[in-house]
């Protein structure tokens, strides 16, 4: 697919001026265009030296000191601190009061507090100025009488599935056994980090416990952002997992939202789609999806300062999906992106389809005897599931009142169509005790990890169905052959089990695991001129 | 759904002394009626016959699921062996109701003899959560203990309770042949979402003398109830059965976005 974003806003005078400080090394505040030494319409002995400016910068979330605090939370400039943003005062200004405005914004002079969130300050000509940005998308403006510099924080990317995978979590439980930190080794090698899950009470939802985001100025001014969940706090369950196990330089660990956690709030229940163009608009970073959890029970959705701050980013703009059919309540249950050369927009839209699940089901041996189905979902013949009119039903009903309405939402918001659907066969079934909504019987291939690599491969790591003995092997197995039949083949499969550790516990393999992407060169000034443009 | 702060309590038990008292001087066979003298005995027997597998079944820590809640994936613990010492934990350990609520779920994935000992334990039951899954039990409990069971769980005082019985009825071939009189009157039950469970039951077992009450609840308050309804009455008559058209044209406008849909969907079908 083609983008033609609009080309990066001009910074017509001030950002003549302006110059990221890191570690007095690197300039560019954004990808603005090198001046024109004819251009003498601006500069810094214009009347009017900051009409149109704006100033770039990535938000100081990171620790350079390494103190276990975030830089924003020290109200000081912190030892090998290099995320600050800085600019030349032009002539024009000199002795002239600027004002700021911007909560989250402050202005340092050589370490000494100008301002925080607002105040005035006054300023002389040739003298450099630092900013500090509190939050990704934050901004804000410093005024004097004749002029306005905008000040803007580059904005956090959720990650799609068609940026390269560089690293990879996966909880892993010796005591359940599960293949599915093997199967991401075998992926990513190194790259590929086990998480004892025993160190973490058994709380294996790896992907629920953090979203790993971007931001980035330019290729060489990247800031990685762990969101970590309100979902466990006070060190429960994975709560000190991004602390201990994510650590690197320039990474930025942040919490939106307080209180009573809701599954919506795990980030199983966030996603990007790929590129999209929806009605004129482009989203060259996709959209994020998430679901709100609308039940009879009541609504459960993510909370309200994530919310907004993902609104605030603007280039994703969220799309909201009624999510309420399910139990746990996450996106990833029955929807995800698929890389293709092939596909007509170079990704498939893939979606759990029931359908195809009870016309699989209908077209097996009655006969077969799929070993693990016995205890865990109460079937010792594919014969039984077969004849079981309550189990038919209910795929029918969540099929058409549940994956279809939230399909459909998706779809329109965006302007992908159904020639961009990949339907796989799914087959879900009914959790009483959670006021009668679903979660996956056959182990949901949907909730697969995808892995682009820097060769071009794409690897896809699957939970194993066991629609077999099992003293059978995975070659014989109907479900596995019919996803692989149904799936580009483009694709390289890996088939993991993970019944007791992830699937008899309500998720499956990308629940289990998470990964860090490489965001496409140059996407951070282009969502810069995206942010500053809406 | 379950914040994690069930996770706060202890999530491993330990034999008491009265089981191990018990393993120590095994007695005869107990009537099931007297429940915590069954318990004592199950576990002895398994003890005695696997100590390793009763031991874990002890000590084994629940896992979170990805809804919050507690589940035991151990699978060895998915034998007929572990019901008993499973059994006596749930009944005589004392651990939070979360993780009663986990040994109730594990009990019933052994495919072990403990369906009996569930039917008495639901009229002793005093914590709404752990009724909802000894409720759900019946889903895996022989055909004549899992009709008691949901009996006893649509007339619980819980709400979610009764609406998890009505909703299971239709799973449970002897429930569903004998338990029609039940789900018609859940029709009329307080809460929604009892009410949409029954509408859904009704139309999943084919209940024709459910059509009026159905065509009642097209005007329910609850969205979930009508769209129930709905659904129940397209199962009943067909897309284009006059009754379904009439609920459909009803909820054409809907101000629920989800019945709305479906309710044209019908019409356009019909």
């Amino acid at each position: 697919m083609n983008f033609h974003p609009k080309p990066p806003l001009l910074l017509p005078s001030l950002i003549l001026t302006a110059l990221l400080a890191c570690g007095g090394d690197k300039g560019g505040g954004g990808d603005e265009p090198a001046p024109d030494p004819a251009d003498d319409s601006g500069g810094t002995d214009s009347a009017e030296p900051w009409a149109g400016g704006v100033l770039f910068g990535l938000a100081n979330l990171d620790d350079d000191d390494v103190d276990g605090q975030a830089d924003w939370d020290q109200i000081e400039v912190v030892a090998d601190e290099d995320d600050l943003a800085a600019f030349l005062v032009p002539e024009g200004l000199d002795g002239q009061s600027l004002t700021l405005e911007g909560a989250l914004v402050r202005v340092w002079r050589d370490g000494a507090l100008l301002a925080d969130g607002g105040g005035s300050f006054t300023v002389a000509a040739g003298e450099t100025l630092q900013i500090e940005l509190g939050a990704p998308a934050a901004a804000g403006f410093l005024r004097s009488e004749s002029a306005e510099l905008r000040i803007l924080a580059a904005p956090m990317l959720v990650n799609h599935h068609l940026l390269e995978a560089e690293a990879s979590w996966a909880g892993a439980d010796s005591s359940t056994g599960t293949a599915v930190p093997e199967a991401f080794g075998d992926v990513l090698g190194d790259a590929a980090t086990d998480v004892p899950i025993g160190d973490y009470e058994y709380d294996i939802w790896v992907q629920d416990e953090v979203e790993l985001v971007t931001t980035n100025l330019d290729d060489d001014r990247r800031l990685d952002i762990v969101i970590d969940s309100i979902r466990s706090k006070n060190g429960r369950g994975l709560d000190d997992f991004a602390e201990e196990m994510l650590a690197k330089d320039e990474l930025g660990i942040r919490t939106w939202g307080e209180g009573r956690a809701t599954s919506q709030d795990s980030f199983g229940n966030m996603e990007s789609t790929p590129p999209l163009s929806v009605g004129g608009v482009e989203y060259p970073f996709g959209r994020i999806y998430y679901g709100k959890w609308q039940t009879a029970a009541g609504g459960d959705e993510v909370t309200e300062d994530l919310r907004e701050a993902l609104a605030a980013q603007t280039v994703q703009a969220p799309v909201e999906l009624n999510v309420g059919f399910l139990c746990v309540g996450h996106v990833d249950e029955f929807i995800t992106f698929l890389p293709d050369p092939e596909a007509p927009r170079g990704f498939w839209l893939a979606v759990a389809d029931t359908s195809l699940g009870l016309a699989f089901l209908d077209s097996q041996d009655p006969a077969l005897t799929p070993t693990r189905y016995k205890r865990t979902h109460n079937y010792t013949t594919v014969g039984e599931m077969q004849e079981d009119a309550a189990l038919r039903a209910y795929n029918e009903d969540l099929q058409r009142d549940g994956i279809e309405p939230a399909l459909a939402t998706l779809l329109a918001a965006t302007g992908l169509d159904e020639g961009d659907v990949l339907r796989l066969p799914a087959l879900f079934e009914e959790v009483g005790w959670c006021y009668g909504t679903g979660v996956s019987l056959i182990p949901g291939t949907i909730n697969m990890a995808v892995l682009p690599l820097p060769d071009g491969s794409v690897h896809v790591i699957m939970a194993d169905p066991f629609w077999r003995e099992d003293s059978a092997d995975i070659a014989t197995d109907p479900f596995v052959a019919e996803i692989e039949r149904l799936l580009p083949d483009s694709l390289t499969t890996h088939w993991a089990d993970n019944w007791y550790t992830l699937h008899a516990m309500m998720g499956e393999v990308h629940c289990g695991s998470n990964i860090r992407r490489q965001p496409v060169a140059g996407t951070g000034a282009l969502a810069l001129s995206l942010l500053e443009s809406r | 759904m379950i914040p994690l702060l069930w996770l706060a309590a202890a999530l491993a038990a330990a034999p008491t002394a009265e089981v191990l008292s018990a393993r120590a001087a095994p007695t005869s066979v107990t009537p099931r009626g007297d429940l915590r003298a069954w318990a004592l005995q199950a576990d002895a027997a398994a003890h005695a016959a696997d100590p390793a597998l009763t031991a874990m079944a002890w000590s084994a820590e629940p896992g979170v699921t990805r809804a919050g809640t507690a589940r035991f994936n151990r699978p060895e613990l998915e034998s007929p062996a572990a019901a008993g010492p499973l059994f006596a934990r749930l009944l005589l350990a004392g651990e939070a109701p979360e993780v009663r609520a986990a040994l109730v779920e594990a009990i019933a994935r052994t495919g072990g003899d403990w369906a009996p000992a569930m039917v008495r334990l639901q009229a002793a039951e005093a914590d709404a959560w752990v009724r909802l899954f000894i409720l759900e039990s019946a889903r895996r409990a022989p055909e004549r203990e899992a009709l008691v069971l949901l009996r006893g769980g649509v007339v619980d005082p819980e709400a979610r309770v009764r609406a998890a019985a009505v909703r299971a009825i239709p799973a449970v071939p002897t429930a569903a042949a004998a338990m029609s009189r039940e789900v018609l009157a859940a029709l009329g039950d307080p809460s929604a979402e009892v009410r949409a469970g029954a509408a859904r039951s009704a139309g999943w077992m084919g209940l024709q003398g459910a059509s009026q009450g159905l065509s009642s609840l097209v005007s329910d308050a609850g969205p979930e109830v009508r769209l129930a309804a709905l659904r129940a009455l397209e199962r009943l008559h067909g897309a284009g059965g006059a009754p379904t058209q009439r609920a459909a044209q009803a909820l054409s406008e809907d101000v629920d976005p989800g019945v709305r849909r479906a309710a044209l969907s019908l019409l356009s079908a019909g």
